[in-house]
């Protein structure tokens, strides 16, 4: 709790948990319309910015993430039960025929695309895209 | 599509959308929020209120209290009262920090720089700023800002937000929420910090104090950082290039369009725009922050440490390049005026780090043709007191906070240049005449950008709340 703190990128408790010092605010709950620590809020804004968009893209935990869940995809049989297993897990649903298609022959062009390491890699990069959807931000 | 699916979803977005239109801050604002979809440079309906001078502001806040004596407020009068106590007729019995309240003695410290007069309406400026006061006839000098607070936080929390405790939305927060934003591919309030070689380890900057407050969080400044990446994230993740990026934005918002285009929700609108921003400025921000094409003879303008990124006159670089960029408000912090002691010394030191890149940014606005339409301002939370704190000597002396009296400049859009503008007593210490509180200050810099600062409302806690309180008055007297 103390030091680093909820600093550090490698909590994995819920934000609920976390001890906010008012000094030393989160970053990645600051750009998500976190509460200011010192006076009561009635309601809490949900604002959409760049930043957002940069942190789902470029944040080492969110891509740490991604990588943990496409290695468990990789363990599929083939790219179908990949897909599928990646939408349940992240979004709650199967895909839809025409979302399975789509992810299938984008995973294949990452996969190409990439040196070494191409399936894992495509693999995340799809995560990537289902942690993008404001799907999967605003829960059902 | 499945019916039920789609009737559920329905249902979960119109109970969104009513909630958001009926707990948070009423119409306005959800309208605001509809047309932010749209573009995101859309301010508030209404506004600019009425003409503006100021297209953008740059605010070079010197942060920890420049000494207003040293700098910009000769008192000749009191020159020969070295050492003689300060008057209980001129303290009045005002409070006083803790710093220097046990003090037995409050012994009148004349500064021991000289001050000369400075360009066709003569303002003063003391020695030690002789490449600002080359500028004297763009600037309005006003030695007659008070406040309220006395220690460091307090102030500038109530100079940003108006209010000294945390929590309000700041200045450029406001600016962003009333106007928008110019520029597609940057956001509209952007804060660059540097560290003073006055006095290294000076009070702390906190990010509260470019927040947004309770106004939505797409108006809070972005700080780009003084060291390391400018902006966090702009880096594609190791391995992934930009070709392998886009394929992946492409996609996402191929299947956010899709949901988009079965829901109808305009939030997934903003958020297909938001990535396609975050991707931009993954180019345009280096793009920014990239000097190398820079001529010499302008690098050299603004001094030797233009080339140390995250000085302040690398800063200042920066701050013309985004002006030019229309970013509606770059604000400096430049730290380190905090001279309990050893004040000549350090003093000295914070005006070789800031007077040269100051005055060279002016002339680089004004070459370029953007200082008639950039309102800049120059100026620190407090003013600094008159009496010595600890030992007076012949060669030094410190000074504590002095939130009574202190002076601050502003040029470009709207100014009336070569004005001095109230007065403070012989000692400093009281203001005379043409008294200008920070609320005036923050009305006066609103005025410049077209904006009346009492119709610039935001409804929070079933209170309208305004960057003013319920104070302030434009100061016409340094208008054009």
């Amino acid at each position: 709790m103390f030091g680093a703190g909820t600093l550090d990128e490698r909590m994995l408790r819920r934000s609920i948990y976390f001890m906010i010092k008012r000094s030393k605010l989160i970053p990645s709950m600051q750009l998500f319309d976190s509460p200011e620590p010192l006076v009561s809020q009635g309601s809490r804004p949900a604002t959409i910015i760049a930043p957002q968009a940069l942190h789902f893209m470029n944040n080492g935990q969110v891509r740490a993430s991604a990588m943990e869940l496409a290695r468990q995809l990789k363990a599929q049989p083939d790219t179908a039960a990949a897909v599928t297993l990646g939408y349940q897990t992240v979004l709650g649903r199967a895909p839809t025929p025409k979302e399975q298609k789509s992810i299938a022959s984008f995973i294949d062009v990452q996969e190409k695309s990439y040196a070494n390491n191409g399936r894992e890699l495509a693999l995340a990069d799809f995560v990537q895209v289902l942690f993008g959807l404001n799907e999967f931000i605003y829960v059902q | 599509m499945n019916p039920d699916f789609n009737l559920q979803v329905q249902d979960a977005l119109n109970r969104r959308v009513f909630l958001r239109n009926t707990t948070s801050f009423l119409g306005l604002s959800a309208l605001a929020g509809l047309t932010q979809a749209k573009t995101s440079s859309s301010g508030l309906p209404g506004f600019p209120t009425h003409a503006a001078k100021a297209k953008r502001i740059i605010y070079l806040f010197q942060s920890g209290a420049p000494s207003q004596m040293d700098l910009f407020d000769p008192k000749p009068a009191i020159a020969d009262r070295r050492g003689e106590d300060l008057p209980d007729s001129i303290r009045k019995g005002q409070r006083l920090t803790t710093m220097t309240s046990g003090q037995k003695k409050f012994p009148v410290a004349p500064t021991i720089f000289k001050f000369g007069r400075h360009g066709q309406s003569g303002m003063e400026f003391s020695e030690l700023l002789p490449h600002l006061s080359k500028q004297a006839d763009k600037l309005a000098m006003i030695r007659t800002v008070h406040t309220e607070a006395i220690n460091h936080d307090p102030a500038i929390t109530f100079c940003q937000t108006g209010h000294q405790l945390a929590g309000r939305p700041s200045i450029g927060s406001w600016l962003s929420y009333g106007l928008g934003s110019e520029n597609r591919d940057l956001p509209a309030y952007i804060v660059l910090t540097s560290f003073g070689s006055g006095r290294p380890n000076d009070q702390p900057l906190y990010d509260r104090l470019w927040s947004s407050g309770f106004l939505p969080t797409r108006h809070q400044g972005v700080k780009f950082r003084n060291t390391g990446d400018a902006v966090l994230y702009l880096s594609n993740p190791p391995g992934v290039d930009t070709a392998t990026r886009r394929r992946t934005l492409d996609r996402l918002n191929s299947l956010n369009r899709e949901r988009l285009s079965q829901v109808g929700d305009p939030e997934i609108a903003t958020r297909i725009a938001q990535y396609e921003l975050a991707f931009r400025m993954q180019s345009s921000v280096p793009e920014l922050l990239d000097v190398s094409k820079e001529p010499k003879h302008v690098l050299d303008s603004y001094g030797p440490d233009v080339h140390r990124p995250g000085s302040y006159a690398a800063n200042c670089l920066l701050a013309r390049r985004m002006a030019e960029r229309d970013v509606r408000f770059v604000q400096l912090f430049h730290m380190g005026w905090d001279h309990h002691g050893g004040l000549p010394k350090a003093v000295a030191g914070q005006c070789k780090d800031t007077d040269q890149p100051t005055a060279a940014l002016l002339n680089d606005l004004e070459q370029r043709g953007l200082l008639k339409d950039t309102l800049v301002v120059w100026g620190g939370e407090f003013g600094r007191t008159v009496y010595s704190q600890g030992n007076l000597s012949a060669t030094n002396y410190g000074r504590d906070h002095h939130p009574r009296c202190f002076t601050m400049l502003m040029a470009g859009a709207g100014i009336r240049g070569g004005v001095t503008y109230g007065e403070t007593d012989d000692y400093c210490y009281n203001i005379v005449r043409d008294p200008v509180g920070v609320h005036d200050l923050n009305a006066t810099i609103l005025d410049q950008l077209g904006i009346d600062h009492e119709k610039l409302t935001y409804k929070f806690q079933g209170r309208d709340y305004r960057l003013t309180d319920v104070h302030g008055k434009p100061v016409k007297g340094v208008l054009a």
